[in-house]
């Protein structure tokens, strides 16, 4: 602070020294005119013109107005009668010295006010064509580091001080800090964890570079900057404006381009999946068609075992293709629901009749309403939902036990069950069966272990019929696996 | 015995092909083996089976187009067996004139069973046949009455014109479109929906138990299908 007041000391002290001595140039060039015998008027003409170049060279109206003062009395003192003294003998040269005085003033108020607007042009002209560079600069960049390594060597040279710019990266949390010294040209690049961040703002004049959603950077500047530069920092709002458009743009580029490489993967991925349960599909079908023919006319007890384990795994590796598959429409958003109005006795009757098929020595009870009902759905679909819950109550419980699905109408959708009396679900697993690829560690001694995709589809097939599920333990031991569909009009055609 | 029926079999795995031949010859049917569409044309113009079974996904030709020129010449059965993801294709199957159809991985006790069932209805089609006895069922066309188990069962002029279309076509899948055609003679959406009506309700005439029907199951996205063993 001591400093700038010195500055601003020297700089007075210059300007009064360039009055004086234009002012002394003048009166010695007046003396000169004088003793060679020109007239007066001459002399009051060489004063104005002092005060009109003092005005130009000097700050302000302060040094004009006290120019003309001084001119105006050195008249006085070197050139009127009696000479040598401030007395005047003749009553002319009042208006002499008033009209002078008035014109010095008047030409030392014009020319200032001539210097400061063509100052203040220079100086705007100077910021636009500043900020235009920056911006242009800045719209030619690609990456964030880019845009950080631009931004502070604009600002470093603009400001004529050491800048900083810190990038956040949440996603990695990869924190970079660009610097660039005052006096140095190159960058200075260091990863910050974020404490360092932290210490690195303090004392520093920060920016934030930030949208109304993403915080994207600071930039820092150091903490006297505003009384310095006090034209350059002017222009600060309207370039951290435009680095926040340009960081802006960079994270959307980053954004769309890590969405559409996650989307690329994923498709990857569930291509290879599809093929490879295509592929698997076709021999499939043919061992488990030719053990069942082999199970028809095979008669040796031993021989009959094993081409039953052929059989009963092929067709269990044919559900799991399937499940596949399926996840992978979901996945892809390719899977369509086609809703039609179905009556849940049909579908209900489907679903039992295909899980028995497999599964002779077990039983379900079956209690729905005994009025139709017409819920909109894709029958297909909610048959496998059906199949796979009625499926995973097997695994789970003795064939003694009977599987119950019950359906009830609530006001405005249908509510479904399917509970066993198995072993039930423990309180830890609740909220995990829905899960992909959770699988219960304790399942029934002879049922095979699930693959944890089951229920993943059939949450997804109920989601995308707009109903809920829900899985919670009977008091009376096993699990009830809830879920709803939206009724909206079928239920006003079962009243027809 | 009845049994020296004639099957072709199309089916361009192999595997499968020898599976559901071996299981037809240990019954003592004639098979013959194609796998394209084109041998099966000439197979079906010159030797005339009595059943086909067409698998859909055939390597040179559409499936369903060898069942559009088959039917173009010839009324015989065609059981259509198809991959699971190939729903739309199954529905026009049918609609083009396939009796029946199976979904791989099918069970070859089913297909035997379904072909057991078109062979029947073969060789008993008789079209004046006015009185049916099904199970505890007895229809008479001629009387538009119905009975089950001795005690009559009154059946609205639509629901009976429902039943019949079923009975003279018992054991076949019939899709809704075809259904709508025969009975209403559109393709209305608005119709389709009052036949899950009057499914819904001939069903509860019928049947001791709805979700384990004994007559008339439904084929779920495709149609229905009358039972009559």
């Amino acid at each position: 602070m001591k400093n700038i007041a010195k500055k601003k000391l020297a700089n007075i002290l210059f300007q009064i020294m360039i009055t004086l001595l234009i002012l002394s140039g003048a009166t010695v060039l007046s003396l000169v005119i004088n003793n060679i015998g020109f007239s007066e008027t001459n002399i009051v003409v060489v004063f104005i013109l002092s005060v009109l170049i003092i005005s130009n060279f000097t700050k302000g109206y302060v040094y004009g107005i006290l120019a003309s003062i001084i001119g105006m009395f050195s008249f006085n003192f070197f050139f009127t009668e009696p000479l040598h003294t401030f007395n005047v003998n003749n009553k002319n040269y009042i208006i002499t010295f008033l009209v002078m005085l008035t014109a010095s003033v008047f030409t030392s108020a014009l020319t200032s006010k001539l210097i400061r607007s063509s100052t203040i042009a220079n100086n705007s002209e100077k910021q636009s064509k500043m900020l235009y560079q920056i911006t242009s600069s800045l719209a030619k960049t690609s990456g964030v580091s880019d845009v950080a390594i631009v931004s502070i060597q604009c600002l470093s040279n603009l400001l004529e001080c050491d800048v900083s710019c810190i990038t956040i990266n949440e996603e990695y949390s990869i924190n970079k800090e660009y610097s660039i010294k005052k006096a140095e040209r190159g960058v200075t690049v260091l990863v910050l964890s974020e404490e360092q961040i932290r210490t690195s703002i303090q004392n520093k004049y920060t920016l934030p570079i930030a949208d109304t959603k993403n915080q994207f950077g600071y930039i820092c500047l150091p903490k006297n900057l505003d009384s310095e530069n006090s034209q350059e920092s002017k222009l600060l709002p309207s370039i951290s404006t435009q680095i926040i458009i340009a960081m802006e743009r960079e994270y959307l580029a980053n954004e769309k381009e890590a969405a559409k490489n996650e989307a690329k993967r994923e498709k990857y991925k569930s291509n290879l999946l599809r093929s490879i349960s295509h592929d698997i599909r076709t021999p499939l079908a043919g061992i488990a068609g030719a053990a069942e023919v082999l199970l028809n006319n095979l008669r040796d007890e031993d021989n009959l075992r094993l081409v039953q384990g052929i059989y009963e795994d092929s067709v269990w590796l044919n559900q799991m293709v399937e499940n596949i598959l399926n996840l992978t429409k979901i996945q892809e958003g390719t899977l369509l629901v086609n809703k039609q109005i179905v009556a849940v006795e049909e579908i209900v009757g489907a679903a039992v009749k295909h899980a028995l098929k497999f599964a002779e020595k077990h039983r379900i009870l079956v209690e729905i309403p005994t009025e139709v009902v017409f819920v909109p759905m894709d029958g297909k679909l909610m048959t496998q939902v059906f199949i796979n819950l009625i499926e995973n109550a097997f695994k789970y419980s003795n064939c003694e036990d009977e599987i119950i699905i019950g359906a009830t109408v609530d006001y405005n959708s249908v509510w479904f069950s399917v509970s066993d009396h198995g072993i039930g679900i423990k309180p830890e697993n609740l909220p995990k069966v829905f899960d992909l690829f959770f699988v219960a560690e304790e399942y029934h001694a002879d049922s095979r272990r699930g693959n944890g995709l089951g229920l993943t589809i059939c949450k997804a097939i109920v989601n995308a019929h707009g109903g809920k599920i829900f899985v919670e333990n009977n008091i009376s031991g096993g699990a009830t696996i809830r879920f709803s569909l939206p009724l909206e009009g079928g239920k006003k055609l079962g009243k027809q | 015995m009845e049994n020296n029926k004639f099957f072709l079999v199309v089916e361009d795995d192999k595997q499968i092909r020898s599976f559901i031949s071996f299981s037809l010859k240990t019954k003592d049917y004639q098979v013959v083996e194609v796998s394209t569409g084109k041998e099966a044309l000439s197979v079906i113009t010159n030797d005339k089976p009595d059943i086909v079974i067409l698998d859909l996904g055939l390597p040179d030709m559409d499936g369903l187009e060898v069942i559009k020129q088959i039917r173009s010449f010839s009324d015989m059965p065609i059981v259509v067996v198809s991959a699971r993801d190939q729903d739309q294709e199954k529905i026009e199957a049918l609609d083009a004139g396939a009796d029946d159809y199976l979904t791989k991985p099918f069970s070859i006790n089913e297909l035997l069973a379904r072909l057991r069932v078109i062979l029947r209805r073969a060789t008993k089609n008789d079209s004046f046949q006015k009185i049916y006895k099904i199970g505890d069922l007895e229809i008479n066309l001629a009387k538009h009455s119905l009975l089950l188990a001795g005690t009559e069962v009154h059946l609205t002029k639509m629901e009976f014109k429902i039943l019949e279309l079923f009975i003279k076509n018992s054991g076949k899948v019939l899709t809704h479109n075809y259904i709508l055609k025969e009975v209403w003679g559109s393709y209305l959406e608005s119709d389709a929906q009052s036949l899950r009506v009057f499914m819904a309700n001939i069903r509860r005439k019928l049947e001791k138990d709805t979700t384990n029907p004994q007559y008339i199951v439904t084929e779920i996205g495709i149609g229905y299908r009358f039972i009559d063993e």
